[in-house]
């Protein structure tokens, strides 16, 4: 990796840029993806469609719409992958390959750990992915990507309404599945 | 319509809908009012509880494939302000070498000292009459600077850099450098040759 002196002034400001946003963009493509490798393949693609609209002028609007594009575009990468994957799922076989998924992905969490509260976490990062999937995105969007339910309506096509009652009802879910697990004394949450 | 297809609408008609539950009716309600985006306290208090794990930092070599695929892209920071990527970036007002600058400087330092030292006294002191000693001539043949000048050609507005914790707008001013060279029997020889000069002006800030 270069030193910061190294690099030009845009170079150094990406690489802050990512530091500050680059993990929870990879933590939405993970929630719209089935494995680490396509979260970080969409991500990707959705950088690269940025950086190619912000090279030709092509972009409307600031650096605080670049969020809101890149939030649209994991979305809509993910759906064309999973039409994809799909599509293949029919042609082939996939039973071992999913076992293997599943046990690469484990090694692959969704949030920083540390040892004290690794229970937790793991606790947290399975509610999530039990959740319907429409209301764990919003969930995301707004807990760790900041957004608002207006910005959350706007990335999703669906109202402000309807992003805030996707959130209560995840919340809810979320709150009786970490609630189980507290009870059971597994969790600190 | 057939018999059997109004007993059918008939049994449906009997059927009532069942009357929406009260979260729904409250929803509704908050949606009418506007408030269904207003989070209650408890629903804070998840929320802040969960922000508390951070996301997953990105995998090392995904964050460097990442900064390769940005680093060419320029980062703007305003609407006016771009900060440029390694190819483009201005360098700082130093002024380069100019190799026929420094020449003619040289040949006419030269060409000075050759006029105040008198004939013959090479390598002999002497500290008379060398303000009424005649101006020697160049040796026939030999080209000595006459004259040099430059002027701007052409300046463009390169956009802004980041510098010192403010921006400044870079100009690049292209110059075409002459210099005039002149021999005994009256030869001229000119030379041209551009120059290019990057120019950083603090732009204002509001």
């Amino acid at each position: 990796m270069n030193t910061a002196t190294d690099l030009s002034p845009s170079a150094s400001a990406w690489r802050s840029w990512l530091e500050a946003h680059g993990p929870r963009l990879l933590l939405f493509a993970r929630q719209q993806t089935r494995s680490q490798e396509d979260a970080q393949d969409i991500l990707q693609d959705a950088l690269v469609k940025l950086a190619e609209k912000l090279r030709t002028g092509e972009f409307v609007g600031g650096q605080e719409a670049w969020m809101p594009y890149l939030y649209t575009a994991i979305r809509r990468l993910a759906i064309d992958l999973s039409r994809r994957d799909d599509r293949r799922r029919r042609r082939e076989d996939t039973v071992g390959l999913e076992a293997d998924l599943d046990q690469r992905e484990a090694s692959h969490p969704w949030f920083e750990s540390e040892a004290s509260d690794d229970e937790t976490r793991t606790q947290l990062e399975a509610s999530l992915k039990e959740l319907p999937p429409k209301f764990a995105e919003v969930i995301i969007m707004k807990i760790w990507g900041e957004r608002t339910f207006a910005e959350i309506g706007e990335s999703l096509g669906i109202s402000q309404n309807t992003a805030a009652s996707r959130y209560r009802y995840g919340l809810e879910a979320l709150q009786r599945k970490l609630g189980g697990a507290r009870r059971k004394g597994d969790l600190s949450i | 319509m057939n018999r059997d297809l109004h007993d059918l609408e008939s049994s449906l008609a009997v059927l009532r809908p069942t009357g929406a539950d009260s979260a729904l009716l409250d929803r509704l309600e908050a949606a009418a009012e506007g408030t269904l985006t207003k989070l209650t306290a408890a629903e804070l208090r998840l929320e802040s509880t969960l922000c508390g794990h951070r996301p997953a930092a990105l995998p090392a070599e995904f964050f460097a494939s990442l900064e390769n695929v940005l680093a060419s892209t320029p980062f703007p920071v305003g609407e006016k302000i771009v900060m440029f990527t390694k190819g483009n970036v201005a360098p700082k007002n130093v002024r380069r070498f100019r190799p026929m600058l420094a020449a003619a400087a040289v040949a006419l330092l030269g060409a000075a000292t050759a006029l105040l030292v008198p004939p013959g006294a090479t390598g002999t002191k002497s500290g008379s009459g060398m303000a009424s000693t005649p101006l020697p001539r160049p040796r026939v043949g030999a080209f000595v600077p006459a004259s040099y000048g430059n002027h701007v050609q052409t300046a463009s507005d390169e956009g802004v850099v980041w510098q010192e914790n403010r921006p400044h707008r870079v100009v690049r001013v292209v110059y075409n450098e002459r210099a005039s060279f002149i021999n005994g029997d009256g030869k001229r020889v000119e030379i041209e040759q551009p120059r290019v000069e990057y120019i950083l002006v603090p732009e204002k800030i509001d």
